[in-house]
């Protein structure tokens, strides 16, 4: 049964008695004739709308609402009236009503048709939902942010993960390098023992040639040994305030003689007062030495050039630059050179570039690759000038 | 000279000694520690080479029993597990540490190393020694 078939059946007493109900109702109730004009509110109107109850009555309905909802308002009452049936106002959207200082509040409205000695007339039940909508949003809020913070942690765990991986590996890598180490190193320096007697014994010419393949074997065996195990054991670096130019000299120094036999020229540029940064010598010579084996076994031609650059682009950054005129580095494999075992030789470990990407990060570095096939590659080595972690050496 | 090789690889005994006796080197061989040791007390040596993995009794433990006699000869161990090298350097050789054994030994050669090299310091490390024909 409908609201106002009840009202119709009621007694006066009990007219009383809903009066009342509605007077201390904690909705707004505002009841409106068929111009729109306020008959009828309840205290909490007043409150609801900062207006008293004398300025209500016979205001227009529509200065409780918005300016932009105005004008459409009457043929919205009008159309009410001609199908008077209780229902929401406004389908399910949140509406707004107008304070008297001008607030916006958020309300919902159900509307009853109500029989009265004027005619037909609408009573409005008015709910402010402001505090419920902010709720709402902060809820929201929250849990948008809640959404990114799982988010975030999800994929923090999965780089932990992946990490815990990578070094769960190698470890696997470095027992194995040290195992694969002290096994092969016996035969490998038995063989070289042997081939050393061969050639003491039996000097003649086409033995030797043999002997000096056999020769050169073991030690690029034992080079491949000491990649693997380089790789497995790289550690924080042990800073030190060394002369950088000194280093990258030592490095050519030791790669001049392979050079020399492909008869590849190495050129210097060394910009003036670049001499001293903070690093682990030991770790940036092995760096330098895999650059430059790589320079010297990309050139197959001869009047092969290196070129060694060490120049600052700042104050706190020294770059070391190999530029060769080698073979270049396919545009595809790019992204994949420090990736471990990573090679396209037909010999190599696929390490070397692995350990100096590891090596140049341990120290805060960069390291850069841009190549063009057929013409050249580039290594930039970006090194911090400075460390912080050298103040905690006791000898500095 | 006389030289006491203890190696458990016999084909580098054979092939190391050899070296030696071409370098006019007297040189003995035994495979394990405990063996080098019997060697020493009964016979007169100018230098150790010696391996650190050996059944038995270690090359560390001969090398610390060499190092705390007397009149201590002169050691050059031969190593498998690279030793010295900052960047390969590991925790532990055999459960003992490295820089104790690099401190001990008169000199370090990790395998597998450059004849002329371990010559050169054979020969450094017995220079001055005075033979004892005992």
């Amino acid at each position: 049964m409908s609201a106002h078939k009840i009202l119709k059946l009621m007694s006066p007493s009990a007219l009383a008695v809903l009066e009342e109900v509605i007077e201390f109702s904690p909705v707004a109730n505002v009841m409106v004739d068929q111009k729109g004009q306020v008959l009828l509110v309840n205290k909490i109107t007043e409150t609801l709308f900062g207006y008293t109850r004398q300025e209500l009555l016979g205001m227009k309905v529509e200065s409780l609402m918005p300016e932009q909802f105005r004008a459409n308002h009457p043929d919205l009452r009008s159309g009410f009236l001609n199908d008077p049936q209780a229902r929401p106002m406004g389908a399910g959207r949140d509406l707004t009503a107008l304070r008297k200082d001008g607030r916006h509040i958020l309300v919902q409205i159900g509307l009853t048709p109500v029989e009265t000695e004027q005619g037909l007339c609408v009573l409005a039940s008015i709910v402010d939902i402001t505090d419920r909508k902010l709720v709402e949003e902060f809820l929201r809020r929250d849990n948008k942010i809640m959404a990114q913070l799982v988010d975030e942690r999800s994929k923090e765990l999965l780089k932990t993960q992946k990490e815990l991986k990578h070094h769960s590996r190698l470890a696997d890598i470095g027992t194995l390098a040290a195992t694969v180490a002290h096994e092969l190193r016996n035969p490998l320096g038995v063989i070289h023992l042997a081939a050393y007697n061969l050639k003491r014994e039996k000097s003649d010419l086409s033995t030797n040639k043999h002997l000096v393949n056999i020769e050169k074997k073991v030690w690029e065996g034992n080079q491949i040994i000491d990649n693997l195990l380089s790789y497995a054991r790289i550690k924080i670096p042990n800073y030190e305030h060394v002369n950088l130019l000194n280093i990258l000299d030592e490095c050519v120094t030791t790669a001049q003689e392979r050079f020399g036999q492909k008869g590849v020229i190495i050129e210097k540029k060394y910009a003036q007062g670049l001499d001293f940064i903070d690093a682990d010598a030991n770790q940036i010579r092995e760096v330098f030495i895999n650059i430059l084996n790589n320079a010297c076994q990309a050139i197959h031609h001869p009047n092969g050039r290196v070129e060694l650059k060490v120049c600052s682009k700042d104050s706190q950054t020294v770059e070391v630059i190999f530029e060769d005129t080698g073979e270049g580095i396919a545009p595809e494999d790019l992204d994949k050179v420090f990736e471990p075992f990573f090679t396209r030789k037909s010999k190599g470990t696929g390490l070397g570039l692995a350990i100096c990407n590891e090596l140049v990060h341990l120290h805060q570095g960069k390291i850069l690759i841009t190549s063009c096939q057929g013409h050249g590659t580039s290594v930039t080595v970006a090194l911090p000038i400075h460390s912080r972690n050298i103040s905690e050496s006791p000898s500095h | 000279m006389k030289v006491l090789l203890i190696d458990d690889d016999e084909e580098l005994c054979t092939e190391l000694s050899e070296v030696l006796e071409a370098e006019g080197f007297e040189v003995d061989t035994v495979f394990d520690g405990a063996q080098g040791l019997k060697y020493l007390r009964v016979r007169q040596y100018q230098i150790i080479v010696l391996d650190l993995k050996l059944p038995g009794l270690s090359g560390y433990g001969v090398l610390e029993s060499v190092k705390k006699s007397a009149h201590p000869l002169k050691v050059l161990v031969l190593s498998g597990k690279p030793m010295g090298n900052a960047l390969l350097k590991e925790n532990g050789v055999d459960g003992n540490g490295e820089e104790q054994i690099l401190k001990m030994a008169d000199a370090v050669m990790n395998k597998p190393f450059i004849v002329k090299e371990f010559l050169r310091q054979i020969k450094t490390l017995t220079k001055g020694i005075v033979e004892n024909s005992q």
